[in-house]
């Protein structure tokens, strides 16, 4: 269980976050939606401990790993896919390498550094990182951005499928994204209430 | 941006006619001067060369200075490395060791010589200078090449609890690899300048100083221009090998 308590938050004379309540349960999944600028990334970082709020409190049952699909792709651009896997997690190659195919990446491409792929590919190796990763609870901030409309379809079933069970927070534009996962709406730094 | 139309060999044959101008200058100076004892030709400092090459006396020599130069440079980075290291991660060690990397900076070599020698024989003395001169270049690279790291990517690994070993491995060894390549090529050529002058000073047994002193005092012009040819070709020589073994190291990262 993770629960964000009166939290507040500022950036300079901008008010991100405003009195925002919120628990997510352990094993359910939550779209995060609103408009561009409402402060969704900025929740994520929060609940992650990345940035701390000016008020309020982010509580937890116990100590909680995260895993995350940042809002940029975040990757080593020297390294390959699959070392760029690796560097968050034991698994064997051969396993990351399954999953790389499954989200659609040529065997041919794995050996190269991920600064020869395009946006999308890249996209999928920074989705491919946070899955392999060993997570309590997942973030996932816009994870199908740039990707073509065959390919997101394909990816968001595969991360529907691998998440099932898991605690996930998922930023998002799209209702169609969204799913079955529980919805949270943003506006102006505030929750609101459907 | 276009690609560089210009080829190896141009720029070889550019800088050998460069330095053949230069040496054609200095037999000039020399025949015109015709004082071997304030200017000997280059002929002649290449002739007694040959001649110092087929001593053992000369590789005796070159070892003695090889090896200390070498080995206080390796201090150097290491602890170049190591202090930059716990620099850019604590403030406080940053903060303290400002003052004395710009000391160290500012002190003449001779200064250094002089109360090394308190300190240390003049035998290992071109290993502490050779240290003391190297230190502050890779050090100030080290930490430049730290303070690159993308703030996102640390976040990243933060977040992912990457061991510590791994982000050095593949987050900042990466990012400070530029950076040092430069830095130790500059470091290498100021250690054999300040490690050679001061063997000049402290005059170890056996060193390049002590041959280089020796013909100072006997007015052996011609071995004191022959012993200063020696230094230069080795200080190039070692800096060449030094930033090849760099660029395979940036090759070999780059095919990874």
């Amino acid at each position: 269980m993770l629960e964000l308590i009166d939290v507040c938050k500022r950036f300079g004379d901008q008010r991100v976050l405003q009195d925002v309540n919120l628990r997510f349960d352990a094993g359910e999944r939550y779209a995060i939606m609103g408009p561009s600028g409402c402060g969704k990334t900025t929740l994520l970082s929060i609940a992650a401990g990345l940035i701390l709020p000016d008020q309020g409190r982010v509580r937890s049952n116990r100590p909680l790993a995260f895993s995350a699909v940042f809002q940029e792709n975040r990757l080593l651009e020297h390294l390959t896919a699959t070392d760029n896997v690796r560097l968050v997690c034991r698994s064997q190659r051969q396993e990351i390498e399954a999953l790389l195919a499954r989200l659609g990446l040529e065997p041919d491409s794995l050996s190269k550094p991920v600064r020869a792929f395009s946006g999308g590919m890249k996209r999928r190796v920074a989705l491919c990182r946070a899955l392999m990763a060993r997570y309590d609870v997942l973030l996932l901030d816009e994870p199908f951005k740039g990707l073509d409309a065959d390919t997101r379809e394909a990816v968001m079933a595969l991360t529907r499928q691998i998440t099932e069970g898991k605690t996930v927070l998922l930023v998002t534009h799209d209702p169609l994204e969204a799913g079955d996962f529980h919805r949270i709406w943003l506006s102006e730094g505030h929750v609101k209430t459907p | 941006m276009k690609p560089s139309t210009t080829s190896a060999k141009p720029r070889v044959g550019a800088a050998l006619g460069a330095a053949a101008f230069w040496l054609l200058v200095w037999q000039a100076a020399a025949l015109w001067l015709d004082a071997p004892l304030l200017l000997v030709s280059p002929v002649t400092a290449a002739g007694r060369l040959v001649e110092l090459v087929q001593e053992a006396d000369f590789w005796q020599a070159v070892l003695f200075t090889l090896s200390r130069i070498w080995l206080g440079f390796a201090f150097s980075l290491v602890l170049g490395l190591g202090l930059g290291a716990l620099s850019y991660r604590f403030g406080w060690v940053r903060l303290l060791l400002a003052p004395l990397t710009a000391t160290i900076r500012a002190v003449p070599v001779a200064s250094f010589v002089i109360l090394a020698l308190l300190w240390v024989s003049s035998k290992n003395l071109s290993i502490l200078v050779s240290l003391l001169i190297g230190f502050p270049i890779l050090y100030a690279n080290v930490l430049a090449g730290m303070d690159s790291t993308d703030a996102r990517i640390i976040e990243m690994a933060r977040l992912f609890r990457v061991p510590l070993g791994r982000q050095l491995r593949c987050i900042y060894l990466y990012q400070v690899l530029p950076f040092l390549r430069s830095g130790l090529v500059t470091a290498m050529g100021l250690c054999w300048k300040s490690g050679v002058a001061a063997e000049v000073i402290g005059i170890p047994d056996g060193s390049i100083g002590e041959k280089l002193y020796d013909a100072k005092i006997y007015l052996q012009t011609a071995d004191l221009f022959c012993w200063t040819l020696a230094v230069v070709l080795l200080s190039v020589g070692c800096e060449k090998l030094l930033a090849l073994c760099l660029s395979r190291v940036g090759r070999r990262d780059a095919d990874a």
